[in-house]
């Protein structure tokens, strides 16, 4: 009779799963006579144990139980099966086998045999738990079988597995969050021995006695499940992810190790951790997810840049943003192609987003490095954290077939509160008459000019998304593959943008025998991008945004004859002259891979060589047409740039692993790396085009007396050393050393080799005897370590001379060369040292579990920008200065609030809080920065303080008519004018009465997540959120003093602006505000930007297709993003920063934020 | 094998693998490094091109300032408009601070120019050089630390003096009143000896710069003799003179004419300035649709414009009214707001930016400064009524006769003749200042002005930068 089947490849799929939590597994088959190892397996140096056994019960029909782990990487050589004899002495057989590799067998009845470890007490414990937690009876199961695995398996052996079979149950199980179906998830009847596990399609058949009412469904990573059969034949689960398991496995630096092993702060985010949703790139799925890591999307565009603090900012002058390394690569993340170039656009301070070119469906994992421990072995690209990738790989067993589609549509969220053409009307004329220049529009201008033009609408537009992603995955026993497509297509909500992308992925892994391993990561993509071309500029060279914002309400779009209206009044473009005369094109290919081979040396010993090769090339091509003033001034420019970026990888690490004896167990790993940057640039551009038609198309087109040619080449190398010991003791107390010795060709010739150790302890008090049953896990953690950073670009300890200005001579002109920068061979490291204590918890099976971290982080020899005097024809000298600190705390807590059998409920909660703190600057000083084109600088590096805090003046008030403004400290100001702080009592207001304003950190982040399961369908909310953070919007300070008097402005700012009538007023009087004195970075422009965003919505339905063949799994779902934002900011974006990446952030014509709905399809095949 | 043995062995190999330090090396590959560079007379005169550059007040803030600082703290001219509008609105109103934009433009250009020609003659000596080459080049970058120090020296005092390339001193004080008027005294009297009568291109340093420049710096720190010495040297060239027409002297197809000593050379559409960009209103009629302006504009006031003889031919390069975009009549003369025309619109610019040259020290300039320093010197005399006469024929002006005039009226006469001859050349804050009447001006037009305000503020990333540097009174 044959009970259930199970197919062998499913056997090896099961194996491959990582697990502390065990499940017995039952197998019986009809006995053969086939031979009992096919001959083609002595070709194979060895064969999985689980493959042997399962071949051992098809030839004896037998069937084994085992806890899982038991088997898990235990490996039977070949040479021991070929003195196997098919001689039916299967106990003979079973001996041979299973001694060498420390395992025990005991036969129950006569075909069932039980395979156990010699002596092992960790599993045991989890064994017991898992066995006993869906019985009624579990206090008297624990009391009467105290740890000993032999006894329960005995048990459960004894009492369920001799009944009669009267029912038999069939259906399939999936995914609540994917709708994919899961294979391998143990299928039990309650109380019984009688089980087995799905199959790769989800499917299950289970054989039961009738007596049976409840099935249990269980599964590493998974919540368990009891379901009543209620005389059902066919029972159709989802199981809710499990974030708490226990078994989860993390990647480290160059390695792994079991979460409950880890002993530095590792954030750890798997599938249903990552947000829902239209994601561009890999970042944007973990925004707000984990604690301690600030990722802000500085820019709203499709594809924009993000910015991401771990555990606050490390640098004032080197680069803030974490190492990436996806698959082992580190790779290059620096910005693609930003500027402007000759078509007079400018820089875009945020350039797109590097990880545009992953594909986010391919990510299986994300582990965020925050403390020194796991950080040092990256030594000097560690200090601001590093984010590892982890992509999908195909698993044994069959290949799967995964189809998404979801298409979307986007708005605006909340447009600029600008005035009205009537409000517009009303406030010039009122303030023109203030300042005696008489009345602007006349009563027939307002007739003929009406309600005027909405220039926020004319720019922006409903925009669609589209998304198609197709991946297939397997393998068998001695390869597995995933390979995907991708296609993602996003128009943006200003007119004339968006990105396009096209991804494609190979992972592809080869056994070699039975102690080698290739395998292979490839990614490739095209990514498309159609950039909005706002960015910091201002007046003639600003972009759609800007001049949307400031454009004359009262005039129309279009000339009567159908060109575009140019206010006489006004100097910036008409906005949507800007949209469609200015082309900005970016196409980047990048491909990604690296092949690695390994090689066990010993069972205990293995080697590793990574190569890895990161390749891209991008164009940017960019034309400004006569539609706009500087396109008309020069009858059309062109500008095409292009940059190829590479980068190659050569590593070698040896990895030794050895339980020394049941006490002590050690892992080493050492090893080298080599990696080495290349990039390459071309820029040219050419004016006076006899017809806009061709674009970039052709260059030659234009006069070639009016071009210009520039290239660059650029290299740097790294070449390290590095090296790791884990020591386990005693299953209690966990060490972990760490070095690693990098040299950098960006350094000095004197300091080209920094060296970063780290050390790390973990006690696992869960273990402890005196630590209450209460808790299901605790561990203590704590480290210290010192890391680096290297990213000051090229050649900035030496003296070379670049392009200089352009010189006249005989009305002709003529280049010039100029000295780059002043040497500094000194040049060294930044060094940031941490310290970290942290505890893990969980409680109630696991239901509750929390992870707190206390860091304090300090930047020592800072990489700053030492500011000269400009006297001496140098603006800095980059020198290692000061000290900075960050100290903060940060946790999460994940917690299962309710389970039923058709209802859970889960939320996941994260909170950080940080101070930065500029402990030393050296003799520096001050150094005021961020300085902002006719606004001046807006902030300060100041000891004591913040790093960036905002700086300026304070205004305590509007002086009033019968103030006594000329003995005041501002004699020229009129009533409705601000009153400037006067700090140092000096009775005048100058520089040295700038304070500091604001604090661009916030005092706390945090997110919250809500994960509603009933049935078929799920509900998950994300909130997210910052509090106590400042932002400067520029665009009030271009509303405040505008430019041009015919500038439009913030509504509020003219209906509640001081008149003699208003004087309580919040905004001054508008009347020559040039003449306010004080200056335009002031208390009155910078904002709170705390917010909280209800930033994902998503509804699943996990459609049934028990009866469909060809389909593994189906779903359909409808998810929202940015749906509402809670904020006083008065801006797009309270996250936006106009400068990018920097430390210093300003909101200036900043892209605005999407409000998105999204339905989707995901189909399993 | 022991495990421990085998690893050994293993990372030994694989460190060997990777060659060591000599992987770290920085290759420049864009740049150019000082050894290969500064070793051919090419690299030298390159990096004198850029030292040019900056004495040409090549940045739009560096031409800004020069332009705008006299322009806007004297009273010549006011503005309205334009994001640059609070920078000049605190100029006209003596509320400038050390954060001012402008004057750190100038600070910056004129000390980069030092800089450059620091590296220069401190790269001279090299028996691979001709000794023409060698002469010739010392004397231009002598002339151009010459002319940047007097520049800054006008503007803010004494300032800190780089007289070498080498870095080990960065954070240096203020020389003294004594140092610096020596120092400027020397580099352009060396200069003036070594460099050619003619330039080589017009741009470049002559003698008749060196000349022109100190003739100027020994008239605004009033040592006459001196003066009337260095502006005889200037007429004995033979090189200079009078354009006949006074439009003439600012026409694009007269540029490096006999009247110019010293100018800031510009050329569209690449290297230009933008003074009338900064000028016209945005429904000004500009003769390419090509070109545009910017949203500042610049006014004349009606009292100045007023007070020119009819027949007086410099008020041609006034515009009083025009017909705007829309067609309709503008009136200026009468509101305040004429508008300077004395650079026309280049045919070859493009957008905001114009190539005309912006004249410093001219012939007419000379003749002026002379007939100051003469009448200072000797009170009235026939040689400095003619020297003004001069400037008055060219101009169709009528012409002065000695007795009608002391010595004190005659130095009124020569301070109005300059306002009416240099109008919105960067003159007027320097004349106002040895005339005296620069504070007491600025507080009859209702200013804060104080006497501190003759200096300019060291600008405060330079005050923050360096401890030893000391403010100017006042700021």
């Amino acid at each position: 009779m044959k009970l259930f089947s199970l197919p062998p490849q499913f056997f090896l799929l099961a194996m491959l799963v990582l697990s502390l939590f065990s499940y017995p597994v039952w197998s019986q088959t009809v006995a053969s006579n086939l031979p009992l190892f096919p001959t083609n397996a002595q070709q194979d140096q060895t064969q999985d144990l689980a493959t042997v056994l399962f071949t051992l019960s098809e030839k004896f029909g037998v069937e084994f139980n085992y806890d899982k782990e038991t088997l898990f990487h235990k490996k039977v050589k070949n040479q021991l099966l070929r003195e196997v004899k098919s001689n039916n002495d299967l106990e003979k057989a079973l001996e041979h086998i299973l001694s060498p590799l420390g395992l025990n067998y005991k036969k129950f009845e006569d075909n069932s045999y039980a395979i156990y470890p010699r002596t092992e007490t960790r599993e045991v414990k989890k064994v017991e738990r898992e066995v006993t937690n869906p019985g009624a009876t579990q206090g008297e199961e624990e009391e009467s079988y105290p740890g000993d695995l032999l006894t329960s398996l005995e048990k459960l052996t004894n009492t369920g597995y001799t009944r009669l079979v009267e029912q038999t149950i069939t259906g399939k199980v999936a995914d609540s969050e994917s709708g994919e179906p899961l294979p391998g998830v143990n299928v039990l009847g309650k109380g019984t021995t009688a089980g087995t596990v799905t199959d790769v399609e989800g499917n299950y058949r289970l054989n039961l006695a009738d007596e049976v009412t409840t099935i249990v469904f269980s599964s590493i990573g998974y919540v368990s499940q009891e379901v009543a059969i209620n005389g059902r034949s066919t029972i159709d689960v989802t199981m809710t992810p499990d974030v708490q398991s226990l078994s989860e496995v993390v990647v480290i630096g160059y390695g792994t190790v079991e979460k409950s092993d880890l002993t530095g702060a590792v954030s750890s985010l798997r599938s249903v951790d990552f947000n829902t949703g239209a994601n561009v790139s890999v970042d944007q799925m973990m925004l707000g997810r984990a604690a301690g890591v600030q990722i802000t999307q500085t820019s709203s565009e499709p594809g924009g840049g993000l910015s991401i603090r771990i555990r606050g900012a490390s640098s004032i002058n080197a680069g803030n943003e974490p190492l990436y390394v996806i698959d082992g690569f580190p790779i290059d993340n620096s910005t693609l192609l930003s500027g402007g170039g000759a078509a007079g656009l400018g820089s875009n301070q945020n350039p797109r987003n590097p990880l545009n070119s992953l594909n986010p469906n391919d990510i299986e994992s994300i582990e965020i490095l925050k403390d020194a421990s796991a950080t040092a072995i990256y030594g000097s690209r560690g200090a601001n954290g590093v984010i590892l990738v982890t992509t999908k790989k195909g698993s044994r067993g069959g290949v799967a077939i995964n189809y998404d589609f979801y298409m979307g549509t986007q708005s605006v969220a909340e447009k600029m509160n600008l005035l009205t053409a009537p409000q517009y009307i009303e406030g010039i004329n009122a303030i023109s008459e203030a300042m005696g220049d008489g009345t602007v529009f006349t009563d027939a201008d307002i007739n003929r000019i009406g309600n005027g033009t909405d220039w926020q609408d004319q720019i922006y537009q409903t925009a669609p998304l589209f998304n198609h992603n197709l991946s297939a995955s397997g393998g068998d026993e001695n390869t597995t593959f995933y390979a995907s497509l991708n296609y993602f297509d996003q128009d943006g909500v200003i007119k004339n943008s968006g990105i396009k992308k096209y991804i494609g992925r190979l992972n592809l892994e080869q056994s070699i025998g039975e102690r080698a391993k290739v395998g292979i990561n490839l990614n490739t993509s095209l990514v498309k991008d159609n950039n909005n071309v706002d960015g910091l500029n201002i007046n003639e060279a600003a972009g759609p945004i800007y001049t949307a914002l400031l454009y004359d309400p009262t005039e129309p779009v279009f000339e009567e004859d159908g060109t575009f209206r140019q206010s006489p009044n006004l100097t910036i473009n008409n906005p949507l002259s800007l949209v469609e005369g200015v082309s900005s094109e970016n196409e980047t290919n990048r491909t990604i891979g690296n092949i690695f081979a390994q090689y066990d040396i010993t069972e205990d010993l293995q080697a590793k060589i990574n190569f890895g090769s990161d390749r891209q090339t991008s164009r940017r091509d960019i034309y400004n047409s006569t539609l706009t003033f500087r396109g008309e001034a020069a009858n059309g420019i062109a500008n095409i740039s292009t940059l190829e970026r590479s980068n190659v990888l050569l590593e070698y690490t040896m990895t030794y692993n050895k339980s020394l004896n049941e006490n002590h167990s050690i892992n080493l790993l050492g090893g080298v790396t080599y990696q080495y940057f290349l990039s390459r640039s071309f820029n040219g551009n050419i004016t006076t085009f006899p017809t806009d038609a061709l674009g970039t198309d052709n260059l030659s087109l234009g006069d070639t007396g009016n071009d210009n040619l520039g290239s660059n080449q650029q290299e740097n190398t790294l070449l390290s050393y590095l090296g790791r010991i884990n020591y386990d003791l005693y299953n209690k107390y966990l060490f972990t050393f760490s070095m690693r010795a990098d040299g950098s060709s960006r350094f000095g010739e004197n300091n080209k080799f920094g060296y970063f150790p780290s050390v790390a302890l973990g006690w696992k008090l869960g273990e402890e005897e005196f630590v209450p049953e209460f808790f299901d896990d605790l561990k203590l953690r704590g480290s210290w370590g010192q890391t680096g950073n290297q990213e000051i670009g090229n050649y900035a300890s030496l003296l070379t001379f670049g392009t200089g200005p352009l010189v006249v001579f005989d009305n002709q002109v003529a280049t010039s060369t100029d000295p780059s920068r002043i040497a500094n061979p000194d040049l060294k490291w930044e060094t940031t040292e941490q310290l970290n204590v942290g505890i893990d918890a969980s409680i109630i099976d696991g239901r509750i579990s929390t992870t707190l971290d206390y860091f304090v982080k300090n930047t020592k020899d800072m990489l700053i920008r030492v500011p000269l005097p400009r006297a001496t024809g140098y603006n800095f000298i980059l020198s290692n200065i000061g000290e900075m600190e960050n100290r903060g705390f940060e946790f999460l807590i994940n917690s299962t609030n309710m389970i039923t059998p058709n209802f859970t409920w889960n939320t996941s909660f994260n909170f950080s809080a940080i101070r930065n703190k500029i402990k030393d600057l050296g003799s520096v000083g001050d150094i005021v920065t961020g300085n902002i084109q006719d606004v001046g600088n807006t902030a300060i590096f100041r000891e004591g303080d913040p790093l960036a805090a905002y700086y300026g003046y304070e205004v305590i008030g509007l002086f009033q008519e019968g103030d006594n403004i000329a003995e005041s400290a501002q004699p020229n100001a009129q009533p409705g004018y601000p009153i400037f702080r006067d700090v140092n009592g000096d009775n005048a207001i100058t520089p040295a009465d700038q304070v500091i304003l604001g604090n661009p950190f916030p005092d706390f982040t945090y997110g919250i997540q809500n994960s509603f399961s009933y049935k078929n369908f799920q509900v998950d909310i994300f909130f997210q959120g910052q509090s106590g953070a400042d932002l400067l919007n520029i665009n009030m300070i271009e509303s405040m003093y505008p430019a041009n008097f015919r500038r439009n402005r913030l509504a509020e700012q003219i209906l509640d602006r001081w008149t003699p009538q208003n004087t309580d007023a919040t905004w001054p009087s508008g009347v020559n505000p040039f003449a306010y004195g004080g200056g335009k970075v002031n208390s009155l422009v910078l904002q709170d930007a705390s917010y909280l965003r209800l930033r994902t919505l998503r509804l699943n339905y996990n459609i049934p297709v028990g009866d469909v063949r060809f389909l593994r799994s189906a779903n359909v779902y409808v998810t929202g993003q940015n749906l509402f934002t809670w904020t006083n900011y008065n801006g797009f974006d309270p996250e936006a920063n106009s400068f990018g990446r920097s430390n210093v952030r300003v909101d200036y014509s900043s892209y605005p934020l999407a409000r998105t709905w999204m339905i989707g399809v995901n189909i399993g095949l | 094998m022991n495990p421990y043995i085998l690893y050994f062995i293993l990372i030994t190999f694989a460190a060997s693998l990777f060659s060591c330090e000599d992987t770290l090396e920085e290759r420049v590959f864009s740049e150019l490094t000082p050894g290969t560079f500064l070793t051919t007379e090419n690299g030298i005169q390159s990096l004198l091109n850029s030292a040019y550059a900056n004495a040409h007040l090549h940045s739009f803030d560096g031409h800004v300032a020069y332009h705008y600082l006299p322009a806007m703290t004297s009273g010549e001219a006011w503005n309205r408009g334009g994001s640059i509008e609070v920078w000049f609105t605190a100029l006209s109103d003596f509320a400038w601070d050390s954060n001012h934009r402008y004057v750190l433009g100038l600070w910056n250009d004129g000390f980069q120019a030092i800089r450059d020609a620091n590296i220069v003659l401190d790269n001279i000596e090299n028996e691979n050089f001709s000794t023409e080459f060698k002469s010739l080049v010392t004397a231009e970058a002598r002339f151009i630390r010459g002319w940047s120090y007097a520049l800054l020296y006008n503007n803010f005092g004494p300032v800190p003096l780089y007289t070498s390339s080498g870095t080990d001193s960065l954070l240096i004080p203020r020389a003294s009143e004594e140092q610096m008027r020596t120092f400027i005294e020397t580099e352009l009297t060396t200069a003036a000896a070594n460099l050619p009568d003619k330039p080589s291109a017009f741009g470049k340093a002559s003698k008749g710069s060196a000349l022109g420049v100190l003739s100027k710096h020994l008239l605004n720190t009033q040592q006459w003799q001196e003066c009337l010495n260095v502006t005889q040297q200037i007429i004995d060239l033979g090189v200079y003179g009078l354009v006949p027409e006074y439009s003439e002297v600012f026409s694009l197809e007269n540029e490096g004419n006999i009247e110019m000593l010293w100018a800031l050379p510009r050329t569209a559409p690449e290297a230009t300035q933008s003074i009338n960009a900064l000028t016209f209103p945005t429904d000004y009629p500009l003769p390419l649709p090509s070109q545009n302006v910017f949203a500042a504009r610049t006014y004349l006031f009606d009292d100045f414009v007023n007070s020119f003889e009819a027949s007086d031919t410099r008020t041609e390069l006034i515009v009083t009214e025009y017909v705007n975009k829309s067609g309709e009549p503008i009136q200026l003369l009468g509101n305040d707001q004429s508008l300077s025309l004395k650079y026309e619109f280049d045919p070859n610019a493009t957008g905001a930016g114009m190539g005309n040259d912006i004249p410093v020290v001219r012939y007419a300039d000379i003749l002026l400064s002379r007939a100051e320093a003469l009448n200072e010197v000797n009170g009235p005399t026939q040689e400095a009524i003619d020297l003004i006469n001069q400037v008055r024929a060219r101009a169709n002006a009528s012409l002065l006769s000695l007795g009608d005039f002391t010595q004190e009226s005659i130095r009124d006469q020569i301070f109005q003749e300059r306002r009416w001859e240099f109008y919105l050349e960067g003159k007027s804050r320097e004349d106002q200042i040895r005339q005296g009447t620069f504070i007491s001006g600025g507080q009859a037009r209702g200013k804060n002005a104080q006497p501190f305000h003759v200096r300019f503020a060291i600008p405060q990333l330079d005050v923050d930068a360096n401890p030893d540097i000391e403010q100017n009174d006042g700021y």
